[in-house]
């Protein structure tokens, strides 16, 4: 780590060199020089409980913060710039052809004979994602200037 | 953040363990080859300053601030976590040395303490260039290197010759402590191939003298107290 810049530095580096000796073989070497490898191993086992913690703690964290934000987005898009006031009326309209093509025709497959307002929010969710949805009312937007 | 710390979750973690340890252990014996009086203060082994060294890493990924005391890891400017804890190890060696109580001020402490902030900075900076940054120039400075220049060669002396008197039955250890002494001397790296290339001895043969001799080395440490046996 340190750069040698000593004659004394020099030679114990090079005494101390430990780079190709194994992993399993320079531990032997270490317990047998009286250090506590399990020690070592135990508090990063526990540390790293922790780091899985930290993890699933900031990914839900975001998850939430990306769910809150998109709905709002979604929300504000739907209502404010198309009129639609909630995620059925959407979709109604995507089947009424108002978006047309691939969004339709997918539509259409998945709700087979059932109608919009046959189904619940949580149904509607599962059919098109949310950024899906916000493409094409980007490309409606798009459309209608 | 996530990034990170997924990263530091999957790294080699028994690999780096053992290098870690293996590290601290060198740099303890650094310390009590420059500072004979004891080795690291407060009763601090390798294995607390390896294991510190990983807590500390781990608790800067989970903070955005930054401020004395955190060690903030960014893989994407320092890739290898090892070197990274590697600097956060040099640093609390000398964070340790510079709270000793009774500090007889030591210029070799400082020196490395100098060494240490600069090198984590580095590692934390990312790569900066030998000429980064101010140096002191003032004659108080250079005669404190050049007095430091002259201990630590002092101390080469000193470990030289009594390996050389311990090794005066032993033809071949001699040979590769003449190597050692010519490859210094000449201002090159001292590897087991440059010393295979000036002694004709081979390779293993090499490698295998120097663990006798490293044996040898650390037993002529000056005796430290609790970390004795790091």
């Amino acid at each position: 780590m340190k750069k040698p810049n000593e004659k004394f530095d020099q030679f114990l580096n090079f005494l101390n060199d430990t780079s190709s000796v194994d992993a399993p073989t320079l531990r032997k070497d270490l317990e047998a020089d009286g250090i506590n490898m399990k020690r070592i191993d135990d508090g990063v086992a526990s540390i790293l409980k922790e780091v899985d913690r930290a993890i699933k703690r900031t990914q839900l964290d975001r998850a939430k913060e990306q769910r809150a934000s998109f709905g709002q987005t979604l929300k504000d898009a739907a209502k404010t710039t198309f009129g639609f006031g909630s995620r059925k009326e959407l979709v109604d309209a995507i089947l009424s052809g108002k978006f047309g093509g691939v969004a339709q025709g997918r539509l259409q497959v998945q709700f087979r004979n059932r109608k919009p307002d046959e189904l619940s929010d949580e149904d509607l969710k599962g059919l098109l994602d949310d950024q899906e949805i916000l493409a094409l009312l980007e490309k409606f937007r798009g459309s209608k200037k | 953040m996530l990034d990170a710390l997924k990263r530091f979750r999957d790294a080699n973690w028994p690999e780096i363990n053992a290098r870690l340890a293996d590290y601290a252990r060198a740099e303890v014996r650094k310390l009590r080859w420059r500072t004979p009086q004891d080795s690291l203060p407060e009763g601090k082994t390798a294995e607390d300053l390896a294991l510190g060294a990983i807590q500390k890493t781990f608790e800067g990924l989970l903070t955005s601030e930054r401020g004395k005391g955190l060690r903030k890891w960014d893989p994407s400017r320092v890739p290898d976590l090892l070197y990274f804890l590697k600097g956060v190890v040099d640093s609390d060696i000398s964070d340790l040395v510079n709270r000793r109580e009774h500090a007889d001020f030591n210029y070799s402490a400082k020196l490395d303490q100098e060494d240490a902030s600069s090198l984590l900075e580095q590692a934390i900076e990312g790569s900066r260039g030998p000429d980064g940054g101010e140096s002191d120039t003032s004659p108080e400075a250079i005669l404190t290197i050049e007095e430091e220049r002259k201990a630590s060669d002092d101390r080469y002396n000193s470990l030289m010759g009594a390996l050389c008197e311990s090794s005066a039955a032993d033809d071949e250890e001699l040979m590769v402590l003449m190597g050692v002494e010519e490859i210094i001397n000449s201002g090159e790296e001292v590897t087991p191939k440059a010393i295979t290339e000036r002694t004709g001895l081979s390779y293993d043969k090499v490698k295998n003298v120097r663990k006798r001799l490293a044996r040898k080395a650390h037993s002529f440490l000056p005796k430290g107290g609790k970390n004795e046996e790091t």
